[in-house]
Order: structure tokens, then C-alpha cells, then sequence
């Protein structure tokens, strides 16, 4: 093969320079395959429920106010893989919720908005998960 | 409103609903506004278990249920890490003072629930060194803490052995893999241990090693082969099984027994795999259990199209032929189920939304993948030149791997090829196979620049130092139980020290000299081709008695230069090394790399006049001059 520019080539005839030519390509690379299974499980204890059980007549009440002033404001997850548009439209998830449930969420108004809801940030150790 | 009208469980009762409703809904979410009630719905659930904290008197059980609670919530769905650990941090004062007053053992299990919060699922959300480090000094005191209690009541050995694991998990993260590996060994030899605990342990462990890309010992790999299917939930065994299977793909094995035990398991378990079974606990002796808790879990279906990936990245090199490859089937059903997987994910009813979120980088984790192995399928089985163009692959290494291959293959500057390749082994981050697929290829271009007499001093320095990097990168690594690896190093270097494979030979002690060519001969010896008149599509190798430990994959490439080198170094008879060099440069013309078909050519040419086949010997060198004109029309 040339050693400087111009001169004609010349065609390799050890095997080294043939190898050399092109890369390795029988040797794929598997890195990260194994991450694939790992269910990355944290323990914990199962515990007593240790609250009774309600009579439903008791829910009856109207609405239940826990607005509390100077109560910290908090920092929501937003999803990162999600597709989220942002047109008005969609179905009402509140549908389902009982009446007390559904009459608090207007009495405290705490609705969340979307600037309280941010990217992920992560730590300096690379995530397994 | 009078709030006190509510009695205590209705409140609890009615954080409950708002969370269970939130992740019932979790599912539907597609807009930005339902994004906020979902988040709405999340807030309110915080809010009144604020509240029930505040406004009612609590028992210490039902103190310490609304802080788990509330603390999960946060730690799930909002970035308030620090709130939580200080709610977690003020209950476990709590919690000390109340056992201080006695009534020790019920409160024993809250307290504990609290220590693995602090310190497995704070410190993950964290993810920093600083964090893990300082987890990692509270669970040695803790430990210090019950191992002082176990000597007055035995019960408290098996929360010792949950500490010893939470204590190697930090270690994990925070890479110490010497430590790990004694810890491992100093849990796993506990005479006692509960089958499911030991299971539990060796199968993180296992897959921790394989993350790590580290080589998994013998006893561990019996360990890992003695969770039997009676003792562990199925989804466990699963787990082993797709575990053991990772190994043999690292270490370029045959797969096909193991294939055959997960049909089997299969056809026995498959309903116990989906998403509703309840599996996640574990038993850790007599009087403990625990629970575990995982982000996402993988379901039947998403176990068998994560088989398919794994089997076509085992098929890639197992066969030449384009037609009858699996990997090319495979892979293209991979990546339309997965994609049809992001449309409708296999998620529980009820879920986080984070939670569905990991589950849906799950799935573009696999379709990056599988289109990551179609370019890597279509570079050696189709010849085609890297493209990064539409292709969606997120792991910038392996993007920066294909852009130097490419270069490579476009025969761009060597210098430069070597110095993108190059980079790519500074980069810290670099895995160890990344570094040493790059530095192979790398120190091949630098030997053919020694070979060729271009700055043959300052290259060989450089080769050096390559080969130097590519012997760490290989014995710091499981890399080393591939015997594709293996044998390719065991080729490199034969091909660099020895003439004629290199006009210009580099120094080498005699004693390594011999080392190498007893390696080489055992790798010849066991796959060397048989002489049969086809070439069939899949090589078959001719002897009856191989040795397992040296059976290689059939990668093309690698089986012409195995067969070239054995073929020139130890084969005597004529007629052989003739029929063999016949063979190899049939099997060079299956792929397109005209230089290397010249050489092998020129070889069986070579062979060819020596036993006077004048016949084969002419067509050989009409072959050889027209494929020359090829080369130099192409400007090689």
C-alpha cells in the first residue's frame, strides 16, 4: 500500500495487513444484556394494618378540609419515556372517586399544575434501574 | 366544616383512596391536564396523611403506618427525598423512645421497616457516592447494634442477615466489587440459610456480576444452578434461567439446552408469570419475611420477546448465510412486538405512573438494542458499512463503536480509525468490552502499519502499549471465559509475531512464543474444517472428540483466519494444506472483504503450484489478477 500519497498502491499480501484492513466483526459487543433481567428489588416488612375498619355512613360528611397554610410545596416526577400531549381534551380521571374524596380536592384547592411537575434528575452513580 | 366528625380510620381511609385511585388511573394518562390530576390526586393523598399526622392522637403503629406511607408517596412521585428521610429520621426517635419504655418485639418489626427505608430506598433516590457512603456507615452501626442484641435473643439473626445484604447492595452501588465478592461469600456460607433468602441472594448477586461484566465463579454458578423450581416462586426461577442463559451468551456458548429448559418451564408455569401473582417476598427465616419491591417485573410476554433478543444476539455469528440466519427474523419481531409493548405496556392495575414509567424505558431499552444488533447483522452478514442514520440507539458507546467501525470499513485515514477507536477506550465510562473490541481493531491497523514499515518504530511502541490494555481489559473481566476472545487474542498476537503472517515480526521471549502456538493449536484442533467438497452454510468443525472448553462460534471471519493460521502452521501433508486453503478462500468469498480473499488466494495459489495442480493453479491466478484490477480500480 502507498507510504505517501500519490504513489501507487500496492496490495497487501501478509495476512495481518488483509485484517487489518477491516474490523473485527465476528466479536459483538453484549454489554448490557444482563441489566435487561434484573427486577432491581428493595426489601421491606410487611406490616399490621393497624387502622379499623369504617362504617360507610360515617363518610357521609360533605367535605374535609386539610388546607394547611405554609405547607410545603412539592415536586412531582415527570415522566420521562410517557408521551403526555398537551391539549385539553382526555377523559376526567377523577371519575370513580366518592363524593367526600371528590368534594375535598375543590375545598382544599390544591389543584397541581404543570410547572410543579419536572424532569428527572439523577445522582452522580449511574443508574442501574 | 368541622373536620373532627371524621374519625381516624375514615381519614386514613380516604388517603387510601386517593393513591389507589391515582394509580388506577395511572394508565389512562395521555394529556397534560390528566397529568395534573393524576399529580392532583397524589398531592391529596400527602396532604391528608399529613393531616392525620398532625390533627389525630396516633398509636405507634399507626404513627409509623402513615409515615411509611407518606414517605413512599414521596420518595415514588415527587423529588422531596430530603422531607422524607427527615419524617423517616423523626419516627425513628419515635420509635426508639417507645421501645425504650418497652414492648420491644412489636415494635421491633416498625423499626426495622424504617432502618431499610433509610437505607435501601433514601440512598437509591439520592444516588450519590456521598449518600451511599454515609448509608453505608449507619448500617454498620445498626449491625454492630443487633449483633450486640443477638447475643441476649437469638430471633435477631436473620435481621442480621438482612443488614449484611443491605450493606453489600451499598457496596454495590458503590462499586466496591472486592468487598461485594467477600460479603457475598461471607452471607452465602451462613450454614442456615433459608432456601428463598440464599436464592434471593445468589440471583442479585449473579446479576450484579454480569452487570459489572465481571467474571461469576464456580461456586457461585452452583449456587445459582441449585435454586430448584419447588423452593422459589416461578418468576424466580425464570430469573435463574434467563441469568444462566446471559452467562453462556457472554462467553459465545452453545444455548440450546438451555433453550430447551426454559420450553419446559414454560409450558409448565407460563400462567404464574403475569402481572397480577403475588411472588415478591421472600422468606428470611422461622419468623421473617419480607417483601420485595420492584419497579416493574417481567411478564410472560415480555419474557419470550426478551428470549428472542437474547437468542438472536447468540445467532449472530453462528451462521454466514443471510438466508438462513435467525437473527434476522428474530430481531425484526423483536422490534415490532416491542414496539407494539410501548403502545399497550404489560403493567399491573394498579401502578405509579413512575413505576409504568421504568416499564416503558424497559421496552425502549430492548428496541434500542435490537436495532443496535440489525446494524451489527447487517455489517456481517450483508457487508453493509454502519449507518447511524434512523437508527435509534441510545447508548452513546455503542453509537461511538459503529461510527469507528464505519470509518474502519470505509477505509478512511488509519491513524484516524486508530484514534476514534482510541477515544473511545479513554472515556471512563467505557465498559471493558467496548474498550476491548476497540483496542483489538485498533492494535490490528497499528501491527499492519509495523508490517508495512509506516513509522515502524513509534508503532510498535503504540501496539505495545495497545496489547498491554487489551491483556487488562481481558483478565479484569469475564471477557475471559469467551473463548471467541480467547482465541482471537491467541490469532492477533500469532499474526503479529510470527512471518509470514507479518513481514515484520515483533520481538517476542521464545517461552511466550511457544505458549501462544500450543493455545492456537488447541483452538485449530477443535475447529478445524471438515474437508468434505461443500461449503456448507454452517461450518461444521471435523473433529469427533473436541475438546468443549476450545469449541468456538462459527463466525466466518474468525474460522478463515483460525484455518489460514492453523492451515500454514501445523498442518504438514500437502494434499491437506492444499484442500484447506480451497476451503478458506471458498469461505472468504462469502464475505465481502476483497483484500482478504487476495491473501487467502494467494495463499492456495501458493499451495496449489507446490503440489502441482497446474490446472487449479492457472484458473487461481486469473482469479487473483482479476480480483488485483478489482483492488486497484477501487483504489486500495
Amino acid at each position: 500500500m502507498a507510504e505517501t500519497v500519490g504513489e501507487g498502491k500496492e496490495i497487501a499480501r501478509c495476512l495481518v495487513e488483509a485484517v487489518g484492513d477491516v474490523p473485527v466483526n465476528y466479536i459483538v459487543p453484549k454489554d448490557g444484556l444482563s441489566d435487561l433481567a434484573d427486577p432491581c428489588f428493595t426489601p421491606s416488612v410487611e406490616l399490621e394494618e393497624p387502622f379499623g375498619s369504617v362504617d360507610d355512613s360515617e363518610l357521609k360528611a360533605t367535605s374535609f378540609c386539610v388546607n394547611e397554610e405554609g405547607s410545603k410545596k412539592l415536586t412531582f416526577r415527570r415522566p420521562k419515556n410517557l408521551t403526555v400531549l398537551a391539549e385539553e381534551s382526555g377523559a376526567d380521571l377523577y371519575d370513580g372517586l366518592s363524593p367526600l374524596a371528590r368534594m375535598s380536592i375543590d375545598a382544599n384547592d390544591c389543584q397541581v399544575s404543570g410547572e410543579d411537575i419536572k424532569e428527572y434528575k439523577t445522582g452522580d452513580v449511574s443508574k442501574l434501574r | 366544616m368541622d373536620v373532627q366528625k371524621l374519625p381516624l380510620p375514615a381519614v386514613y381511609k380516604l388517603a387510601r383512596e386517593y393513591r389507589n385511585h391515582a394509580h388506577a388511573v395511572s394508565k389512562r394518562i395521555r394529556t397534560e391536564p390528566q397529568l395534573n390530576q393524576y399529580y392532583t390526586l397524589i398531592s391529596m393523598a400527602i396532604r391528608v396523611l399529613q393531616y392525620v399526622k398532625q390533627a389525630y392522637p396516633l398509636s405507634i403503629e399507626q404513627d409509623a403506618r402513615v409515615t411509611f406511607d407518606l414517605v413512599d408517596l414521596l420518595l415514588k412521585e415527587t423529588y422531596d427525598v430530603d422531607l422524607a428521610e427527615s419524617y423517616l429520621c423523626s419516627l425513628r426517635e419515635r420509635l426508639l423512645n417507645h421501645q425504650i419504655c418497652g414492648s420491644r418485639s412489636s415494635v421491633m418489626n416498625l423499626k426495622m421497616h424504617c432502618e431499610l427505608l433509610l437505607l435501601c430506598r433514601v440512598p437509591i433516590e439520592r444516588n450519590t457516592k456521598f449518600h451511599y457512603k454515609a448509608a453505608l456507615r449507619s448500617c454498620e452501626q445498626l449491625l454492630k447494634y443487633l449483633i450486640e442484641l443477638r447475643d441476649t435473643d437469638d430471633s435477631f439473626q436473620d435481621w442480621i442477615q438482612v443488614f449484611r445484604y443491605v450493606g453489600m447492595s451499598l457496596n454495590r452501588k458503590l462499586g466496591k466489587h472486592s468487598i461485594v465478592r467477600s460479603q457475598y461469600a461471607e452471607l452465602s456460607e451462613v450454614a442456615d440459610n433459608h432456601v428463598q433468602w440464599q436464592g434471593f441472594v445468589t440471583l442479585t448477586h449473579i446479576n450484579y456480576l454480569l452487570n459489572n461484566r465481571l467474571p461469576v465463579p464456580l461456586p457461585d454458578r452452583q449456587r445459582l444452578e441449585s435454586i430448584r423450581v419447588q423452593d422459589v416462586h416461578p418468576r424466580w426461577y425464570a430469573w435463574k434461567l434467563l441469568l444462566q442463559l446471559i452467562i453462556q451468551i457472554y462467553e459465545d456458548r452453545n444455548i440450546t439446552e438451555k433453550l430447551m429448559q426454559f420450553k419446559a418451564f414454560f409450558e409448565e408455569h407460563k400462567t404464574s408469570l403475569d402481572n397480577t401473582s403475588d411472588d415478591c417476598k421472600v422468606e428470611v427465616g422461622k419468623g421473617l419475611t419480607l417483601s420485595l419491591n420492584s419497579s416493574f417485573l417481567l411478564t410472560y410476554k415480555d419474557m419470550k420477546n426478551l428470549l428472542l433478543l437474547l437468542q438472536s444476539v447468540s445467532y449472530l455469528v453462528n451462521c454466514h448465510d443471510k438466508k438462513a440466519n435467525f437473527s434476522i427474523k428474530f430481531l425484526a419481531k423483536v422490534i415490532s412486538s416491542t414496539k407494539k409493548s410501548l403502545e399497550t405496556p404489560d403493567i399491573p392495575n394498579i401502578c405509579s405512573i413512575n413505576d409504568f414509567d421504568l416499564k416503558i424505558s424497559w421496552y425502549a431499552k430492548v428496541l434500542s438494542f435490537s436495532h443496535f444488533y440489525q446494524v451489527w447483522q447487517n455489517m456481517l452478514l450483508l457487508t453493509e458499512t454502519p449507518s447511524l442514520l434512523n437508527q435509534n440507539i441510545s447508548k452513546t458507546r455503542h453509537s461511538e463503536l459503529l461510527i469507528a467501525l464505519s470509518s474502519h470499513l470505509n477505509h478512511e485515514d488509519e491513524l484516524l480509525v486508530c484514534q476514534q477507536y482510541e477515544e473511545l477506550t479513554t472515556s471512563s465510562d467505557t465498559s471493558n468490552e467496548m474498550k476491548l473490541i476497540a483496542l483489538i481493531n485498533s492494535y490490528l491497523i497499528r501491527t499492519t502499519l509495523v508490517s508495512r514499515n509506516v513509522e515502524r518504530q513509534e508503532q510498535t511502541k503504540l501496539c505495545n502499549i495497545l496489547w498491554e490494555q487489551i491483556v487488562k481489559c481481558w483478565t479484569d473481566s469475564d471477557l475471559r471465559n469467551s473463548t471467541t476472545l480467547n482465541c482471537t487474542l491467541t490469532m492477533v498476537w500469532i499474526m503479529s509475531h510470527f512471518e509470514p503472517f507479518t513481514s515484520n515480526p515483533m520481538p517476542a521471549a521464545e517461552s511466550d512464543k511457544s505458549q501462544q502456538l500450543e493455545k492456537l493449536r488447541q483452538y485449530y484442533l477443535a475447529n478445524k474444517l471438515s474437508l468434505g467438497d461443500e461449503v456448507p452454510s454452517n461450518i461444521q468443525p471435523a473433529g469427533d472428540n473436541v475438546e468443549e472448553s476450545f469449541t468456538l462460534k462459527k463466525g466466518l471471519m474468525m474460522q478463515i483466519l483460525l484455518n489460514y493460521l492453523g492451515g500454514r502452521l501445523f498442518e504438514q501433508d500437502l494434499e491437506t494444506i492444499c484442500q484447506i486453503s480451497a476451503k478458506c478462500y471458498r469461505l472468504a468469498k462469502l464475505q465481502n472483504f476483497p483484500i482478504v480473499l487476495y491473501v487467502v488466494g494467494l495463499w492456495h495459489l501458493t499451495n496449489c503450484t507446490m503440489a502441482m495442480k497446474t490446472k487449479e493453479a492457472t484458473i487461481m491466478s486469473a482469479k487473483l489478477e482479476a480480483l488485483e484490477k478489482r483492488l486497484h480500480a477501487d483504489g486500495v
